[in-house]
């Protein structure tokens, strides 16, 4: 009987086989390849040489950064260096914001931890910058490349300097809530890339948006604090432009998940807490809103599918007695919480800036 | 790296993979056009970013990750001008002419159909994993990194995915041996 079963599941698997080769058989044809290959290695390819040289070279440059800054406060007083905090690339005062007002804001900083939590901010303002500049109409070629070469300068300097933190529980903490709000940035910015009618500033937004999500995509998933240190903060400017939205709920949400952490679930409870609470801000904001405000909804509730589905998973793998699988299932579930969150959060601040409202970071 | 360099690189790979993600594509938009196009946008972003100098640690995970994101946007797109909601982004089904199958239908035979219809009606979450890790023969942390999801995620969905399987085809199939027959 035992030969028997052998044998039929051998013949099964063999069958499975031949028909995953058959399906391996689908190819394109020879000219249909050819053609592409020949259309895609014709597509024009960037300069090396840049307008941007001299930004990069100041970048690397800390005594012309600290000469500039000098010469900027002296001869033009605070007012300018206020002024600058609101430019968008292509404003005349954008370079003094990112080439000498930041850099100054870095030097100026005492601990690798205030350094890396600069570095991180400055990062996400830049996928603001793209995102207001996209919603706008604005964002060519240029003001996307010089928003990615900077965003690429943000990350190199903000890893040397959690490469320099010593509690490797911060690091994680900084790591993690960096690598959340690249990965929001880029879904809102994709999202309102879908909406975009102009196809060509819809590249532009792709570009940046699949540079946010690379460099947010890379390493583990959230550790514990992430969540609380995500979402707390967010939750509290929100408030402020979108005072329909409850936000007490997710700052005590964020307040019992930091101290009931240690067991697993405990967490469970309170990731489902937080999914159903960014579930029910999202209903709370009613029907009546923009196409792009659909797509931000649309695009938070996906996440947080992607939050109930690993926290599924979670419980499955449990069952199967995986404990390590379940409890890095669930640090999945949390991630995609609190890019749920921040997503939904930053895109309606978006929205509100969209109507003439202030910026608001 | 010097054009030459590059120009060979990218040949290299395109080679080699231009088939597997035109498959993907296919199996994913249902449409032969369709998946040209999107094969041709996902290697023309590797030949800028190749021509461009940056490093790419794992071409195949690259690859299929801007295929991936691309016919994400394609749903949405399609779903942003479809009057009737004929599909579901990225988790439904796709409207399906069975007329512009016939020349996938012809290369696969039925033992191919069968299979890849099997595939087709798994869950949507399990679906891409399946068809990663058995067609593709990718490993467990290259799905991972392309369905966005963590190494521990793509194997669940993968080990998940073959428990319907077993159910919609009757075969006994397991995990281990997607490796074995590639």
């Amino acid at each position: 009987m035992k030969i028997v079963r052998i044998v039929n599941n051998d013949m099964d698997k063999d069958k499975f086989f031949k028909g995953i080769n058959k399906i391996r058989n689908i190819a394109m044809t020879s000219a249909e390849k050819r053609v592409m290959k020949e259309r895609i290695l014709a597509t024009p390819i960037k300069s090396p040489w840049s307008i941007y040289s001299f930004n990069i070279w100041l970048q690397h440059n800390r005594w012309a950064y600290g000469t500039l800054a000098a010469v900027i406060i002296l001869v033009g007083g605070g007012g300018i260096v206020s002024a600058s905090q609101g430019s968008l690339p292509g404003d005349a005062l954008y370079a003094v914001k990112t080439n000498i007002v930041e850099p100054t804001q870095e030097l100026l900083a005492a601990t690798p931890i205030a350094k890396a939590e600069l570095q991180s901010s400055f990062a996400t303002e830049r996928l603001q910058e793209a995102e207001q500049l996209a919603s706008q109409g604005n964002l060519d070629t240029s003001k996307e490349k010089q928003i990615n070469d900077l965003l690429d300068g943000h990350t190199k300097a903000f890893n040397v300097a959690v490469a320099k933190v010593d509690q490797s529980d911060s690091s994680e903490v900084l790591n993690n809530k960096f690598k959340v709000n690249m990965r929001a940035h880029a879904r809102l910015l994709e999202t309102i890339g879908t909406q975009d009618k102009n196809e060509k500033q819809k590249d532009e937004i792709v570009k940046v948006a699949e540079n946010a999500r690379t460099l947010g995509s890379t390493g583990d998933a959230p550790g514990v604090t992430v969540m609380a240190a995500t979402i707390a903060p967010v939750a509290a400017k929100v408030s402020a432009v979108a005072p329909n939205i409850s936000v007490a709920p997710a700052i005590e949400s964020a307040d019992k998940y930091v101290k009931n952490s240690s067991k697993d679930n405990k967490k469970k409870k309170l990731i489902r807490n937080l999914i159903d609470q960014t579930r029910a801000d999202v209903m709370s904001i009613g029907t009546d809103t923009t196409p792009l405000a659909k797509s931000v909804i649309d695009s938070t509730q996906q996440t947080l599918d992607q939050a109930e589905q690993s926290l599924k998973d979670a419980n499955w793998q449990d069952d199967q007695g995986d404990a390590e699988g379940a409890k890095n299932l669930l640090k999945q579930s949390e991630q995609s919480a609190a890019e749920a969150d921040v997503l939904l959060h930053a895109g309606l601040r978006l929205e509100k800036g969209g109507r003439g409202h202030s910026k608001d970071n | 790296m010097n054009l030459k360099s590059a120009q060979n690189q990218f040949e290299k790979i395109y080679d080699t993979e231009s088939d597997a993600i035109f498959r993907f594509c296919l199996m994913r938009v249902s449409n032969r056009e369709q998946a040209l196009d999107i094969t041709q946008e996902t290697f023309t972003r590797l030949w800028q970013t190749i021509s461009d100098g940056k490093e790419i640690t794992n071409n195949r995970a690259f690859i299929f990750t801007i295929a991936h994101r691309l016919i994400i946007d394609w749903y949405r797109k399609k779903k942003a001008v479809s009057l009737e909601g004929m599909e579901n982004e990225e988790t439904g089904e796709p409207y399906e002419p069975t007329d512009e199958h016939a020349k996938e239908n012809a290369e696969m035979g039925a033992e191919g159909r069968f299979v890849l219809d099997s595939i087709k009606k798994l869950s949507s979450v399990y679906r891409q994993a399946v068809y990663l890790r058995f067609v593709e023969g990718l490993s467990p942390p290259e799905i991972g990194k392309i369905l966005e999801i963590s190494t521990n995620a793509a194997s669940v969905r993968v080990n998940r995915g073959i428990e319907e399987l077993r159910k919609i085809t009757g075969y006994a199939i397991n995990e281990d041996s997607a490796d074995s027959k590639q």
